[in-house]
């Protein structure tokens, strides 16, 4: 294993039932990144964190964490992980207070100070019982409860799910602060592109169960570029084009996205003599979005349409 | 783990506060009852069972309890891991630095603790008051307490049971909570077991398989796959039990509504009867209903008014009263009986001015005062001074469960195994009225035969290990025979009195004496045991002997019996072959070779093992049909999909294909993956 990666898997695989939820996934994570695993709902991000803590069993593959194999996960270990869950569940009887006290019994280097302070950053009141919690303030405990110990690696499952901006915007801003200080590593999933685009050093990309992107932040933004072409009439027809995510015609327009642009995709596109041609910038959600949509040609026919009596 | 213990003990001391609340009344329910059964008792009445008045042994409160206990511990168990059921708590809870152990012993300890809390408390508390002088009034010994310990120890079976179903992510949903069939094994137990440190046993076997079940599913996070050994051993142990319990209630649903209804009876049996006159006859019976009776000779009896086939109520006028008693020695070893007998601790003997009289376990006679419910003394045959104690009267448990007011007198013949006393109750007093010689001894004894004269002084016959004695109450013996054959050939004795046809017997000291061989050893001999039968004239000498021949207990089975035997597992026939007939047994070693067979052939298809293949194919072969549908149960089966390499299917759990150990392909290759090796941040 390399010495700098926290999380290393090998052929990473869980099936449910007869459907690969994940298939084959090769993954490093250095130390000291913040590394955010995206993908479409359902493309298997919270099964491979559940995998990757010892929660759910591979079908097959391995992985480590900390060189510790993720199927048996020592207690040192898991002090060293803090894992924040999607749906922020915990026992909705116990009070604030309590919560952090029965954490804080298992966690040998529990900071309080720390506890406090986010619970404080969330307006919760130490008497609150948990299931009183709005959804925001229960992410805010729980995110207090997973930092307070604190960890070397966060794992954190979708930490904003389900909550408002302003909730969201306080646990991004918490996990900014607290994992800039030190030599820790964050991964996490989110479907929040603007939260990763201000967070992420390295992003990796699920599509279907299959790992399909693994790379720095800047690189998928650099590697998913959208080309704009005008045409005195319709659109010629599109030749073979390597990394082709989508191309979208429209009356006298043809848009262009791929993978990997290059000289050569350049000269391919220039060769259907376009009128105007154009790189247009994406952001990370939109570059996001051509990666994991639909794949192909599409045609927008609303004028065909509308020139029908 | 103290964390987790006092975290469990919070969340689930509501549930143990219920338990208890629900225990508690149906504890108080059993002592309300003892209240009314004594006083409908002192009111001249006849108890429903001997047992309510000490309700200890209660059967009506031992079977409430142990369903109480198998409910309370199995919602016990299945709401402490309710709560952690949705993934994102169950993540939360496993995912701290402990093992996976430590959580599993922090709960289990919780529950126990709730669980005697919530059933043991009320118990304590139960007992206490029952053996405290003045609530009670009948005899207390600490032994009584031990059934109600088993239902108690049965529950904790029961909890582990209710953790396993919480625990469990099985395939089949139901199967989840197929655990709880080998909990049910241990109710079954405390009721069918005669001996406290059978249950005992029982109970500690089946809480150790389910707990190591439980350890190995916090393991695994419910999951087979996973599991240490130990785990996997017990989940297969627990899951193969409850599917022997569905199968075994399968099929005796199917049996009781399809094959019954639609197969032919055939139960027929026949037995001898003697009549007044002194003539014996068989009656043969098909389905309970008469089909002929006939002499010795094969000729049917004949109503003489109507010159027809005798019918069972007209012949039943002629058949003689009789009464049979069953030689057996050292009581004391043979006085066995399981939870559901209360006679086996004591019984009823007598209710005289507002006192009841038992006669104990011992054999000791014990009295309780029915206002204060308090002891009020005992009466013992005349103590030889050489003894300490004097002789124990004859306990017969299982002979006399009941206590008859209408048939009570103020005075009763009983006997130890030495002698036969009047015993006094009114008057406290006991006189010998037969005894035995120095190297004799009593092996049975009936002190109401039936009475063919009302005026006439009671009579009692007994069996010793020499002579059958029939004598009275005025210390005069009617007959004295010698035992010929033996009691432990001829263990049971019938007599009766013959009559003459109008009603008035031809003397009071006529009488016959009907020798039937041991059941079990005229099986052994293939029914060619003899029945001898003597017949006593008016001088009690014998008149008149023949020896008839025995008739077969019929092996008859119904088809519950019959399937039972097919499903059971074999080795069952092997421990009670004598009691499974032999086509049943062919078909159940067939079911479990056929059954070890499709076994074997699963574990070769998924690529099992060697070891782990001739493991499952012996298991399921020793534990028949339930061992293949627990290993079915069990299992977490892979998906199979063909190979690319070979095209043949192989399971998506190996590295490489079993059959062309070529490895998984990588993903399909799109053109549009980005990837770029990954370095430490700067």
């Amino acid at each position: 294993m390399n010495d700098t990666s926290v999380i290393q898997t090998r052929g990473l695989t869980k099936y449910f039932g007869r459907q690969p939820a994940v298939y084959e996934l090769n993954l490093e994570v250095p130390r000291g990144c913040v590394f955010a695993f995206l993908g479409r709902n359902g493309s298997g991000k919270t099964t491979t964190i559940r995998m990757l803590m010892g929660l759910a069993q591979p079908t097959r593959g391995t992985g480590t964490i900390f060189g510790c194999n993720i199927e048996a996960l020592t207690p040192e270990i898991r002090a060293r992980i803090g894992y924040l869950t999607e749906e922020h569940q915990l026992y909705g009887w116990m009070n604030v207070t309590e919560s952090g006290a029965f954490q804080a019994e298992f966690f040998p280097r529990w900071n309080d100070r720390i506890f406090r302070g986010i619970a404080g950053h969330f307006g919760l009141k130490p008497t609150a019982k948990v299931k009183d919690l709005s959804r925001g303030e229960r992410a805010g405990l729980c995110l207090a409860l997973t930092l307070a110990p604190e960890p070397e690696l966060l794992m954190l499952d979708d930490p904003g799910l389900g909550l408002d901006p302003v909730a969201r915007r306080s646990l991004v801003e918490s996990m900014i602060f607290l994992t800039r200080k030190s030599d820790r590593t964050i991964f996490f999933s989110s479907h929040h592109l603007s939260d990763v685009e201000r967070v992420a050093d390295y992003i990796a990309v699920l599509d279907r169960s299959v790992l399909r992107a693994c790379c720095p932040l800047e690189k998928f933004q650099e590697s998913v570029q959208q080309v704009r072409m005008q045409f005195s009439g319709a659109p010629p027809v599109l030749p073979k084009i390597p990394g082709l995510l989508q191309a979208v015609r429209t009356e006298n327009e043809l848009r262009v996205t791929c993978a990997h642009y290059n000289g050569q995709t350049e000269s391919i596109l220039r060769s259907l003599s376009p009128l105007t041609m154009e790189t247009v910038p994406l952001g990370l959600e939109e570059a996001f979005i051509s990666y994991l949509g639909e794949r192909g040609e599409k045609t927008f026919i609303l004028s065909e349409l509308e020139a029908q009596p | 783990m103290k964390a987790i213990i006092q975290k469990d003990l919070r969340e689930n001391l509501k549930v143990a506060l219920i338990g208890l609340a629900i225990f508690s009344f149906i504890l108080l329910q059993g002592y309300q009852t003892s209240t009314t059964e004594l006083g409908a008792l002192l009111a001249g009445g006849m108890p429903e069972d001997g047992g309510s008045l000490q309700p200890l042994i209660s059967p009506n409160l031992l079977s409430e309890a142990a369903f109480f206990c198998a409910v309370f511990g199995a919602a016990l168990g299945f709401l402490q891991t309710l709560n952690e059921a949705n993934r994102d708590l169950w993540a939360f809870l496993i995912h701290r630095p402990v093992t996976r152990a430590e959580i599993f012993q922090g709960k289990v300890t919780a529950g126990m603790c709730l669980y005697g809390f919530g059933a043991g408390l009320p118990l304590l508390v139960f007992v206490a008051v029952v053996r405290w002088p003045g609530h009670i009034a009948a005899p207390f010994e600490w032994k009584m307490v031990l059934p109600l310990v088993s239902i108690f120890l049965s529950g904790l079976g029961f909890y582990f049971a209710g953790l396993l179903t919480g625990l469990r992510r099985a395939r089949w949903y139901v199967s989840r909570g197929f655990g709880l069939g080998l909990a049910v094994f241990t109710s079954v137990g405390i009721f069918n077991l005669t001996e406290f440190w059978q249950t005992l046993l029982l109970t500690t076997v089946v809480v150790l398989i389910l707990a190591a079940a439980v350890w190995g599913a916090y393991q695994s996070g419910g999951f087979y796959h996973g599991q240490p050994l130990t785990g996997r051993l017990a989940a297969a142990t627990a899951v193969t039990a409850g599917c022997g319990c569905v199968l075994g209630a399968g099929a005796g649903l199917l049996a009781g509504l399809v094959f019954n209804p639609l197969s032919d009876h055939t139960s027929a049996y026949s037995y001898y009867q003697m009549t007044r006159e002194g003539v014996i006859y068989k009656e043969t019976y098909s389905d309970n209903e008469l089909v002929a009776i006939e002499d010795l000779n094969g000729h049917p009896l004949l109503d003489p008014k109507t010159g027809q086939n005798m019918d069972r109520v007209e012949f039943n006028k002629h058949v003689s009263p009789s009464l049979a008693v069953y030689s057996r020695f050292k009581y004391g070893d043979q006085i066995r009986g399981n939870a559901q007998n209360p006679g086996r601790f004591f019984s009823i003997v007598n209710v005289r001015d507002k006192t009841i009289w038992y006669l104990d376990r011992h054999g000791e006679l014990t009295s309780y005062d029915g206002r204060t419910r308090k002891y009020s003394g005992r009466l013992a045959p005349p103590g030889d001074s050489s003894r300490l104690l004097s002789e124990p009267f004859l306990f017969q448990p299982n002979e006399v469960p009941f206590y008859y007011p209408y048939a009570d007198s103020s005075w009763k013949m009983m006997a130890t195994a030495r002698a036969v006393y009047r015993v006094d109750f009114k008057a406290r007093d006991i006189q010998p009225i037969f005894n035995v010689t120095n190297d004799d001894e009593i092996g049975a004894f009936s002190s109401a035969p039936f009475v063919s004269d009302e005026r006439a002084p009671k009579t009692f016959f007994l069996t010793t290990r020499k002579t059958i004695c029939l004598g009275d109450a005025t210390r005069r013996s009617i007959f004295s025979l010698p035992y010929q054959p033996g009691y432990n050939d001829y263990p049971r004795i019938q007599f009766g009195s013959i009559y003459t046809t109008n009603n008035t017997p031809i003397t009071t000291e006529s009488f016959y004496v009907w020798f039937e061989p041991d059941n079990q050893m005229n099986k052994l001999s293939d029914w060619k045991m003899p029945i001898h039968i003597l017949w006593l004239g008016p001088d009690q000498t014998v008149t008149n002997r023949t020896d008839i021949p025995s008739i077969p207990t019929p092996d008859y089975h119904a088809w519950p019996d019959a399937l039972a035997a097919a499903l059971a597992p074999p080795p069952a026939h092997l421990v009670y072959d004598n009691q499974i007939s032999s086509p049943w047994s062919v078909l159940c070693f067939a079911l479990a070779g056929v059954s070890a067979v499709i076994g074997w052939l699963l574990a070769r298809r998924y690529n099992f093992s060697t070891g782990a293949c001739l493991g499952w194919t012996l298991f399921i072969f020793v534990t028949g049909i339930a061992g293949l549908l627990g290993f079915l149960c069990v299992q977490d089966w892979p998906a199979r999909e063909p190979c690319p390499n070979c095209r043949k299917l192989r399971t998506v759990d190996r590295e490489n294909c079993e059959h062309c150990a070529s490895p998984f392909p990588p993903p399909a290759r799109t053109g549009t993956e980005i990837f770029e090796p990954l370095v430490k941040q700067s």
